[in-house]
């Protein structure tokens, strides 16, 4: 894989964050959220191992804490304070969260999967406001989703894939619902062997 | 961290000091207390690697056959005449690679640590007495031993040096989980490796590094029990490795890592040394002292498991609730 030109040094997340890439994975809670702790550490979960904010390995905790206020003031983070258990957040706190963490890395590319599965509509609407505000700041988005109306309304460009294959690609303008899901249905003929 | 973990052993703790306080003129004397912390000197440093391990999630069963190894070499470093430098060197090394094989099979192999430390228990008991042939190794009358037997059994002013050792231990080990990238890392590993390993942190590594700082602090342990004992035995005291286990479960941890830290570990091991005195003062069989500190274990983890299960009632109720919120406004659409 080549980004921005250079190849991935490794298939890893590791080398992926070094090359600028950051990634919400869908399951929050399996695979994103440290569930026993508060929301600071958890916004500088990448922070810390991309060198942020370490000095020889030591924390610089007044730094981490006024990064975890801006975040949290940015991303309109509603908690008491930034040392609130993030169980107690609502989901769409949660996931507000998990993207603050990457964003204010400022990547060059966040890959985002499913970012408002299983949201209120308030949050929802909060968080296509951060993408766009983030995609204007120059960090290039792509993102997972099997919601229609969702990717008519945010992308700039979707992809159809199927089973691993890419098998369409659509400019949101021009097209409905109903053509992107008949080549999701061919795919989906194809790889059942109905031609 | 929430004092609310810390205040089962914390409140337990005071009761069992007040009921001693108020039936023993003995229990409330400088000299006795300062006796509840030397004897329990050993299981508080062993405890500190333990906290670690737990943190992550993990367990080490082997914590008292690696001090007994690492006490060893010790033992038989000065045997050796060796100087007490370099026999403390040797017995640290020790100790570390001993926590380094059961972190590569842990992190690395990713076998369970129950299962890997059960074997490396077995084992580095075994290795002691195979060398030894199962005797004591003597260090009584060694002038070069003279300086960690001050260091074991002296006062300092008031204080025993070992309380003031055991203090800046805790201190650093503090420093260590708070104040650095690898504290960070111990505790997200335990709350959720997945999301550990997935945010750049190196899993494996840290795990391995965790058994390696537990295995530092066995060492320094075996270098207490040593000087208590003015000899290196090659029999393990099964009981240590209950206590020191238990010890830090009373004081609030969880099995399954991620939350609770060294005051709650600290707390737990007064609580148990407390209760030893207890029994002590009372003249109870010193043969019932293990009943006490399971039946205390279970009490504590016990409590917790009901606290948690509670908690996830309330929240089960809450999801569910709003699931129905959802549902029906989804039907008014």
């Amino acid at each position: 894989m080549l980004i921005a030109g250079r190849p991935l040094k490794r298939n890893d997340p590791r080398s992926g964050m070094a090359a600028g890439i950051g990634y919400v994975p869908d399951d929050r809670k399996k695979a994103a959220l440290l569930l026993t702790r508060t929301i600071r550490p958890n916004l500088s979960l990448p922070w810390v191992p991309f060198g942020k904010l370490t000095h020889f390995g030591v924390l610089d905790v007044r730094a981490e804490k006024e990064m975890a206020r801006d975040s949290c003031r940015d991303f309109a983070i509603r908690a008491p304070s930034p040392e609130f258990p993030v169980v107690q957040l609502s989901g769409g706190n949660q996931q507000k969260v998990v993207l603050a963490r990457w964003f204010a890395l400022k990547p060059k590319i966040v890959i985002l999967a499913e970012p408002t599965r299983g949201i209120d509509v308030g949050a929802k609407s909060e968080i296509y406001g951060f993408m766009q505000e983030m995609a204007e700041q120059g960090t290039g988005i792509i993102m997972i989703s099997s919601e229609m109306p969702e990717l008519l309304g945010v992308a700039d460009r979707i992809l159809v894939m199927y089973q691993g294959q890419l098998c369409g690609e659509f400019d949101p303008k021009d097209v409905g619902e109903e053509e992107i899901a008949h080549v999701v249905c061919i795919g989906e003929m194809k790889t059942a062997g109905v031609e | 961290m929430s004092i609310g973990r810390v205040a089962g052993a914390l409140g337990g703790l005071i009761i069992v000091a007040i009921y001693l306080a108020v039936t023993d003129d003995l229990f409330l004397t400088w000299g006795n207390v300062m006796n509840v912390f030397r004897a329990q000197s050993v299981i508080f440093i062993l405890a500190i690697g333990m906290t670690f391990v737990i943190l992550t999630g993990g367990l080490d069963l082997s914590v008292a056959s690696a001090a007994g190894f690492a006490g060893m070499i010790l033992g038989l470093s000065f045997k050796a005449g060796m100087s007490p430098v370099l026999a403390v060197i040797l017995c640290a090394i020790s100790g570390i690679l001993l926590g380094v094989l059961n972190g590569m099979l842990i992190g690395m192999v990713r076998i369970s640590p129950f299962v890997v430390t059960l074997g490396t228990m077995s084992i580095y008991t075994s290795v002691i007495l195979v060398v030894t042939h199962g005797s004591t190794v003597s260090l009584f009358n060694y002038p070069k031993f003279d300086a960690i037997q001050t260091l074991a059994n002296q006062d300092a002013g008031p204080f025993p040096i070992i309380l003031l050792v055991i203090v800046a231990l805790y201190l650093i080990a503090w420093f260590v989980l708070h104040r650095t990238s690898f504290g960070r890392a111990v505790y997200a590993v335990g709350s959720n490796s997945e999301a550990a390993r997935l945010n750049g942190l190196n899993v494996p590594v840290t795990l391995m590094l965790v058994y390696a700082v537990a295995g530092l602090t066995y060492a320094l342990g075996a270098i207490q029990q040593d000087g208590r004992l003015t000899a290196a035995v090659p029999i393990v005291d099964p009981n240590q490795m209950l206590m020191v286990i238990a010890a830090v479960l009373i004081g609030g941890m969880s099995m399954r890592g991620g939350e609770g830290g060294l005051l709650g570990t600290f707390v737990g091991v007064l609580f148990l040394g407390v209760i030893q005195n207890g029994l002590t003062l009372k003249g109870v069989s010193a043969f019932w002292q293990g009943t006490v500190t399971g039946l205390i274990l279970i009490a504590a983890v016990g409590l917790a498991v009901v606290r948690e299960t509670g908690a996830m009632h309330a929240v089960r109720r809450r999801v569910s609730g709003r699931r129905k919120a959802e549902a029906t406004g989804a039907s008014v659409d």
